[in-house]
C-alpha cells in the first residue's frame, strides 16, 4: 500500500489531528474521507429498494460470490 | 415464526451478485408469510458484508445507507423478527463443531432451536448435522 508523507506548519498539524480526533478517526482516515468522499461508502445506487424486497445489484467490479466467499469475509 | 435466516441465505437474498440471489429471493419471498427473523448475529454479518470493499469492490456502503438495506428487507408486509439470544452457547452443541467456520452456524441452529424454528441455510454439512433445527433452501 502506498504511503504518503507531506509536509505541513505545526499549528496545521495540531488543527487536523484535533479535527480527526473530533470525528472519531485516525488522521489517515480522517484525510482519506475529507479528499476521497467516496472512500466512505456509496450510496444505493443499483438497488430495488422496496419495503420487505431488497436487491442490491452490485457494482459492475464486483465478482459474483459464492457461500464459500462469504464464510470467508466473516470468518476469516 | 417458522425461520431463521443463517447468514449466507439473508445475504444473498438481498445481493443479486450472490451465486444464490435468484434462489435464496425466491426461498425468501414465498417464506415470509409463515413468519421470519433473523438472529442479531446476521444482521450485523449483512451490514459487514455491505460495507466491505474486498466484497463489494467500489460499490461498498455506508453504514447508513447498509443498515437502511437490511432494515428495508426487514420491513413490509411480512416483517422480520431480529431475533436476541434467550441462552448463552450450549457447550455441548458447540463441542460437535469440526471447524471454526461452523461455529457461528451451529450458534444460529440453537438459536432457532430456542425460537422455534427452523434455521434456513444452504450449507449441507450444517442440514446433515442438525436435521431437526435446520431447512436446507437448495
Amino acid at each position: 500500500m502506498p504511503t504518503f508523507s507531506f509536509k505541513t506548519a505545526p499549528s496545521e498539524a495540531k488543527s487536523i489531528r484535533a479535527a480527526a480526533r473530533a470525528k472519531g478517526l485516525s488522521v489517515s482516515e480522517y484525510l482519506r474521507r475529507t479528499t476521497l468522499p467516496r472512500a466512505a461508502g456509496k450510496r444505493l445506487a443499483r438497488a430495488t429498494l422496496k419495503p420487505g424486497r431488497v436487491v442490491i445489484q452490485g457494482s459492475a467490479d464486483a465478482p459474483v460470490l459464492t457461500s464459500a466467499d462469504v464464510a470467508s469475509a466473516l470468518y476469516d | 415464526m417458522r425461520h431463521l435466516l443463517d447468514n449466507d441465505v439473508f445475504f444473498a437474498a438481498i445481493y443479486g451478485k450472490h451465486a444464490l440471489h435468484p434462489v435464496a429471493r425466491e426461498w425468501l419471498d414465498k417464506a415470509k408469510p409463515a413468519g421470519w427473523g433473523v438472529a442479531v448475529e446476521t444482521y450485523l454479518a449483512a451490514v459487514r458484508l455491505l460495507m466491505n470493499p474486498a466484497v463489494m469492490k467500489s460499490g461498498h456502503l455506508s453504514a447508513i445507507h447498509a443498515i437502511e438495506a437490511v432494515e428495508t428487507e426487514l420491513a413490509g408486509r411480512y416483517p422480520g423478527r431480529i431475533v436476541m439470544p434467550r441462552r448463552k452457547p450450549d457447550q455441548a452443541m458447540l463441542k460437535q463443531a469440526t471447524g471454526h467456520k461452523q461455529v457461528m452456524d451451529f450458534w444460529l441452529a440453537q438459536i432457532a432451536q430456542d425460537c422455534g424454528c427452523k434455521l434456513a441455510t444452504n450449507d449441507s454439512g450444517l442440514a446433515a448435522a442438525w436435521p431437526k433445527h435446520v431447512d436446507r433452501i437448495v
